[in-house]
């Protein structure tokens, strides 16, 4: 039996986050008396202690800020080579994830990347990113919601 | 003038058994026995230890009153400080406070730890709690622990700075060359050459193979106290002359504000103040490198040279045995020993190049050493200047 990839298991803090996620949409925390986003979530500011944060929609686009590409799992559940990345949002915050996409391979510092979603188990949704390609056409990559197949 | 420079000295030194000591063995054993045998350096009786810093890699919780009951101590001051790698070092600094606050008068330090005969040892790093911070937002997306985060700032260094392969390659191969005039190291008879670095696989990419530090078993211990009770014992004192710590996080390292600013950036010039020391004194380095990129930005971000500079400065030669700027004299975790955590070894070594006692690994007149350790992925640093009498 194929061994089961990690699953996140949400707390009190982070069940609005959790349930956003399976309809597709990735919340974070703003501070408006620090007019500023933090991730991850834990139901107050971070800078200054206040409780009054509120979720607000990412609008799901970032950069590669840091990246590594595993060759040795360290479990059966994956599959090397696989990219794990510490994505800058757009909006400010960084978090990691997965890029994922048959040319994550190839990705570098600074690639503009946009969200995507991973099945993981029954109940978890989990933001994952592609590498965002330009067309001859223009067009980009992936839409950023409403997409919930993995790789 | 720091009313703690030079007050207090490091009378004893040891190291347990290193490398492979075999199943029979436990984590205590080789406490105890680097801790008998740093009392032993020293001439330290056991009933004189009254302050016990102790730390393993393993989930033993409560090393320091474990340790004080096999070795028949009876410490009026117990620290167990968890902050990774550089444990010891904040133990250090723990005690220096504890004796000068009269707390305690002669600190024993110790670590010891068997991750390699017991298997322990785990590339995702430790089971997380699927409900805690990491085990939500980093445990899913496979990262290896600690050597992802030390992969993803290779990987930010190499983009912003142009660094090569060979230079982290020349790093690695000075670090082994000190390797080989030890004869404790574990590749004491393995000389590394470029073509083999450069075709060690990656791990996680960047990071190579021969990139990332050893895993054995292995201890070692340090008894302090102040300079001037120091003079009754075996050894010329050794002095703590300054040092400074930071904590900042655990292993979140999306949460740093810049992952290639690291702590060394605040803990550099407040230990080296403290101490009344400029870089340009320091005559022996001994720098946490579990991996090659960290000896890289502890030295950009100590001031030795500017930002993307540090690969370049450390990978050609120089740190090498009869370099200008002595590096990891005993080979590092990359090629000495590195059981879990590597600050005790930063010290033990900087306090015998301090006595004069290294033998062929001597730095010829060495007065000065720095010690620098990381913890926990960038979470917690350290930085101690140790000085002769």
């Amino acid at each position: 039996m194929q061994a089961e990839r990690p699953a996140p298991e949400p707390t009190p803090q982070t069940s609005a986050f959790w349930e956003a996620c399976r309809q597709g949409t990735l919340l974070l925390e703003f501070c408006p008396t620090c007019q500023a986003y933090q991730f991850y979530p834990r139901g107050f500011c971070s800078r200054c202690g206040g409780e009054s944060v509120e979720w607000r929609p990412s609008g799901g686009r970032g950069t590669v800020y840091a990246w590594t590409v595993t060759w040795r799992a360290p479990s059966p559940a994956w599959e090397v080579p696989y990219v794990v990345a510490v994505i800058q949002l757009d909006e400010g915050p960084r978090l990691y994830a997965n890029v994922i996409g048959e040319d994550a391979v190839d990705v570098a510092v600074g690639d503009p990347v946009v969200l995507t979603w991973e099945k993981r188990g029954a109940t978890i949704s989990l933001p994952q990113f592609r590498r965002v390609r330009t067309s001859k056409l223009g067009d980009e990559g992936t839409s950023l919601s409403g997409d919930r197949g993995g790789d | 003038m720091w009313a703690m420079q030079r007050r207090y000295a490091v009378v004893g030194v040891a190291e347990s058994d290193l490398g492979v000591v075999g199943p029979g063995v436990t984590e205590l054993a080789l406490q105890v026995q680097a801790s008998r045998r740093a009392m032993a350096d020293a001439g330290v009786a056991p009933n004189e230890v009254d302050g016990v810093f102790v730390q393993s890699s393993s989930s033993e919780r409560m090393p320091a009153l474990l340790l004080a009951e096999y070795l028949g101590l009876h410490p009026r001051y117990a620290d167990t400080t968890m902050v990774g790698g550089c444990s010891n070092l904040q133990q250090l600094e723990h005690a220096v406070a504890a004796m000068d606050a009269g707390l305690c008068e002669v600190a024993l330090i110790a670590y010891g730890s068997t991750q390699r005969s017991s298997g322990t040892r785990q590339l995702g790093g430790p089971p997380e709690d699927p409900r805690s911070p990491r085990g939500q937002f980093e445990v899913p997306y496979g990262l290896l622990s600690p050597i992802g985060p030390y992969a993803l700032a290779m990987s930010r260094y190499q983009a912003l700075y142009g660094a090569r392969p060979e230079d982290f390659g020349g790093l690695a191969i000075s670090t082994r060359q000190w390797a080989n005039l030890n004869p404790v190291a574990y590749y004491y008879d393995r000389p590394l050459s470029l073509s083999e670095y450069l075709n060690s696989p990656f791990i996680s990419a960047p990071l190579r193979r021969e990139d990332i530090c050893l895993v054995t078993d292995g201890g070692g211990a340090v008894i302090l106290c102040r300079a001037e009770r120091a003079r009754q014992y075996r050894h010329p004192p050794v002095l703590i002359a300054g040092f400074a710590s930071i904590v900042r996080g655990h292993y979140w390292v999306p949460g740093l504000d810049e992952l290639l600013t690291t702590g060394a950036a605040v803990t550099g010039p407040v230990a080296l103040a403290r101490a009344g020391v400029q870089l340009a004194d320091v005559d022996v380095w001994e720098i946490y490198d579990a991996f090659t990129i960290m000896p890289v930005l502890a030295v950009e971000n100590l001031g030795l040279c500017a930002a993307g500079e540090g690969a370049r400065l450390l990978g050609d030669g120089r740190t090498a045995p009869g370099g200008s700027m002595p590096l990891n004299t005993t080979g590092g975790g990359l090629a000495y020993c590195h059981p879990g955590m590597f600050g005790i070894f930063l010290v033990v070594e900087a306090v015998r190049q301090l006595r004069g006692s290294c033998g062929i690994r001597q730095v010829a007149g060495a007065t000065v050493a720095l010690c620098h350790a990381y913890g926990a992925a960038f979470s917690a640093e350290s930085t101690l200047v140790l000085t002769r009498e």
